[in-house]
């Protein structure tokens, strides 16, 4: 165990170091990676759903997770991460502004590069939902947004307390396993996604995956109806647990993979075994249409960011600048056109609509005549009593 | 005692006829409020008009006028001959695609940059094939037709417009008619709106300055070509000390700093330089690195790259400033001059056409080249909008218990207008026009697929109704249960 620790360590700050500089995919690779999964971007959204400081291990398990896709290169604008609480500047914690994930406490996951998109009461249902499906205000910043698009691999990891069908946020609600299902045929239908990798870590998580019916979705869950998905092993020092099982060796294969990995979907798959995580791991694979064992992780942990080196034409600028005769076209001339671009734009402006109802936050939505009508009936109902009574 | 009886009678009278106004109030009145005031509103999409947006979609035919200084028979002839050539060459079109030859009356109501013209010079020369230049969308034949066989300067004049300044258009109109078109990679999904951000980014501390107002001044002109396709805004930063995530290494041959082109996926620093913009719209990124070896005059280039440059698909491009002339001293700011600043916009405009997705041949050149991504995205944008309204109806028909606000139908109604007009302008060659509505329709589908008051209900299921409700109205049912069970037992006796 000791040695392990010490090379996850290693590994970590390493990583962090010349990870950057030496792991790279060639071009051919990235090619066959692109072929072979068909996707260009990679996207990843991290929940972590809990409040409290005796929930440490639910944020740790997020963090741990974020930590590990951002060294496998995807970039902090393409993950979104949900935090319910922070528990780095929670009173109760013994290492103020930390997290650790492991007893030894060598990997800060805090660290000082951690970019939280939605934290504390953002982190709501009807957030995650409006994430998947990307239905917000229209000034919501695009940082928030998962800007997917049908190239996308999406990674998506949830965890917090759980039970049959529902996933419990902040504790105050909760997401059902249809709400999930039906965000995801939305993204579908709006071509959101090309494949989704769902993991989740609750008790009774595999409930969660069972409803989904929308294509190119990988599930895996840590454990089955009426079984408790457990922690690792706790921290004396900060005085909870610190991960959950089925992270921890989630992360324990994961740390061995770097971006040019071949691993497989599959070889993760194998880990997951009773021995380990003391409850049984679901997986589900019929809505996927590759075959796991092809499929490597990469292409959901991993990001492919090709360039395109020269290639560049030389007289766009020129002929745009210039006339027949080889003159730069002056102002006055563009001062005409500015006149017609003021013009288009009126024209394009026509559809200004106003979004009055927006601004409204009552509960039950009703028109002024409505309420009227109600307060009306009330008072004639009550009136009504009051003469036969009297 | 007769007078306290006759009270309770009464009393007891009133207590019915209460308790019966209660249950009629409760049934009548209570229960279809509350059933209205929950139901889950769902607004009336006009399926039909939608039917009718794809199916005018569908018959859609693509025009582009030519005007031919020539006499009517002249043309006639030369249009047979264009369109069996089209029809041989390119059978994939098939009246999709086509051009109409019309007859020059008025050569100055015409503008170069907007009306593809053909001319026919006054130049007498031996006989044998003409030489065709194109200048804008004027097409010149150098010699006059009517020293030359008049059936061969047809079939030249019908080859130059089909292979020389259609080419690229009939290309990409073949490629979207065929079963599987082919989607790039590198372009940026449409959107109405973009931002330009100009980086400058110092890998040290030595001050550099440009002059932000040339960069305008410079590409004005042409993003004014593009006024009618999107709106551009265009800002910019300098930024200091921002290091490189790769290292590059030193050349001796050539005395150059050299970066390996499998590093440069990896060039552009995310996580540390500041690219972050909180803008709704999206954003084209161009940046200038400038390395600090510069001050050791000593250049970093791009392995294998003539202008030092590359391009991030679907992002922006990043070049590679070197000052071409030694710097001598420390202290001065090195200022980027407008010669310097000409050869950057340059390469960035290359770039952005290839961001944007304008056809490519360099052969071909600005207005013929924008008029072709014109009617491309027009297209594009209509299909676009069709099959976002199409999910939308099909979403609302598959899920029951998600609600449709209004503001969705009125977005709907407003995009299957701007559907129509656009098909409208399209088919009677405005392009221009039909460019601006499709691009309004196709803003108000996405507006009206995501409206944020859709998701309001969803996971708001009769179960959590209940729950909700129970508390308030569990009290008051239990009482009115039980005294009308009372109250039907007393009528019994």
């Amino acid at each position: 165990m000791r040695v392990f620790h010490r090379l996850l360590v290693m590994l970590g700050l390493f990583s962090c170091i010349i990870g950057l500089d030496t792991d790279f995919i060639d071009e051919e690779k990235a090619q066959k990676v692109i072929s072979e999964s068909g996707h260009t971007n990679n996207w990843a959204v991290l929940v972590s759903t809990s409040r409290f400081w005796f929930n440490y291990r639910h944020i740790a398990n997020v963090l741990s997770l974020y930590r590990t896709v951002k060294r496998m290169g995807i970039p902090d604008s393409q993950i979104i991460l949900m935090l319910a609480d922070d528990i780095a500047c929670n009173p109760r914690n013994a290492a103020p502004g930390t997290v650790f994930n492991n007893m030894n406490q060598a990997i800060d996951l805090y660290g000082d590069s951690i970019e939280v998109d939605y934290r504390g009461y953002d982190v709501t249902v009807e957030n995650f939902i409006r994430l998947l499906t990307d239905r917000w205000d229209k000034d919501h910043p695009r940082t928030k947004r998962l800007l997917t698009d049908e190239n996308s691999n999406i990674f998506i990891y949830m965890t917090g307390h759980g039970g049959n069908e529902f996933l419990k946020f902040q504790d105050a609600e909760e997401i059902g396993s249809y709400d999930i299902a039906d965000a995801f045929a939305q993204m579908h239908e709006m071509k959101r996604y090309n494949e989704i990798f769902f993991m989740i870590d609750t008790c009774q998580a595999n409930s969660m995956y069972e409803r989904f019916y929308s294509p190119n979705i990988l599930a895996v869950g840590s454990s089955k109806i009426d079984q408790s998905s457990y922690s690792h092993h706790s921290d004396l020092e900060i005085g909870v647990a610190v991960i959950d099982r089925f992270t921890y060796y989630t992360l324990d294969f994961l740390e061995n993979i770097e971006q040019s990995s071949d691993a497989t979907i599959e070889d993760l798959f194998d880990i997951y075994t009773f021995e380990n995580i003391h409850s049984d791991p679901g997986f589900r694979t019929d809505l996927f249409k590759r075959d796991i064992s092809t499929v490597k992780l990469t292409d959901f942990f991993g990001n492919v960011q090709k360039v395109i080196v020269d290639n560049v034409e030389s007289d766009i600028l020129y002929s745009a600048n210039h006339d027949k005769s080889g003159n730069r076209i002056v102002l006055p001339a563009k001062e005409q056109q500015k006149n017609s671009t003021e013009k288009l734009l009126k024209r394009a402006n026509i559809d200004q609509i106003s979004y009055l109802k927006e601004t409204k936050s009552t509960l039950v939505d009703l028109t002024p005549i409505q309420a009227r009508l109600v307060a009306i009936s009330g008072f004639v109902a009550i009136l009504g009593l009051w003469l036969i009574a009297k | 005692m007769a007078a306290p009886k006759l009270r309770s009678e009464k009393v007891f009278w009133i207590r019915k006829v209460i308790a019966l106004y209660s249950i009629i109030l409760v049934v009548c009145v209570g229960y279809p409020w509350f059933l209205y005031t929950t139901s889950v509103h769902r607004a009336n999409l006009p399926i039909d008009d939608l039917n009718d947006a794809i199916q005018q979609l569908n018959n859609v035919r693509v025009c582009t006028s030519v005007f031919v200084d020539a006499e009517e028979d002249f043309i006639s002839q030369a249009q047979l001959v264009l369109d069996s050539k089209l029809a041989t060459e390119h059978p994939a079109l098939n009246d999709y695609w086509s051009l109409k030859l019309i007859p020059l009356v008025d050569s100055t109501i015409l503008d170069s940059r907007e009306d593809y013209q053909v001319l026919f010079g006054r130049v007498d020369e031996p006989v044998g094939a003409s030489s065709v230049t194109l200048d804008d969308k004027v097409l010149v034949f150098e010699k006059s037709f009517s020293e030359m066989d008049s059936r061969a300067i047809q079939e030249q004049l019908a080859d130059a417009l089909v292979n020389e300044v259609f080419e690229q258009e009939i290309e990409h109109f073949e490629a979207t008619k065929s079963s599987h078109p082919e989607k790039s990679n590198v372009v940026i999904p449409y959107s109405s709106k973009y931002n330009l951000i100009f980086s400058l980014f110092v890998e040290d501390g030595h001050p550099v300055s440009w002059d932000t107002q040339t960069i305008q001044d410079l590409l004005s002109p042409l993003l004014d070509s593009l006024q009618h396709y999107a709106n551009f805004t265009i800002s910019t930063q300098v930024q200091y000390y921002s290091k490189l995530n790769i290292k590059s290494e030193f050349d001796e041959k050539s005395n150059t700093y050299k970066v390996k082109e499998s590093d440069l996926s990896n060039f552009i620093n995310f996580g540390d330089w500041n690219l972050n913009t909180n803008d709704i719209n999206p954003s084209i990124n161009f940046i200038i690195y400038y390395p600090s070896s510069n001050h050791q005059n000593l250049p970093m280039v791009i392995e294998n790259s003539e202008t030092n440059s590359f391009l991030v698909p679907q992002y922006g491009g990043l070049h590679i400033f070197n000052k071409k002339i030694d710097i001598l001293t420390d202290d001065n700011e090195v200022y980027i001059c407008d010669v310097e600043l000409i050869e950057i916009m340059e390469i960035f405009s290359s770039q952005l056409f290839k961001l944007l997705g304008v056809p490519s041949k360099s052969s071909q050149n600005l207005p013929v080249r924008v008029d072709a991504l014109t009617k491309l995205s027009i297209l594009n944008n209509l299909q676009h909008s069709i099959k976002t309204l199409s999910s939308l109806i099909k979403l609302t028909n598959e899920l029951h218990e998600i609600s449709v606000p209004e503001l969705t139908k009125d977005f709907v109604n407003k995009s299957l207008q701007s559907v129509r007009t656009s098909i409208h302008y399209l088919m009677s060659q405005n392009f221009k026009g039909a460019m601006v509505e499709s691009s309004i329709a196709l803003k108000n589908s996405i507006s009206a697929f995501f409206d944020k008051d859709i998701v309001q209900q969803v996971y708001f299921p009769s179960e959590h109704k209940l729950a909700v409700f129970l508390p308030l109205l569990g009290p008051l049912c239990s009482i009115l249960l039980f005294s009308t069970l009372r109250l039907i037992k007393e009528l019994r006796k």
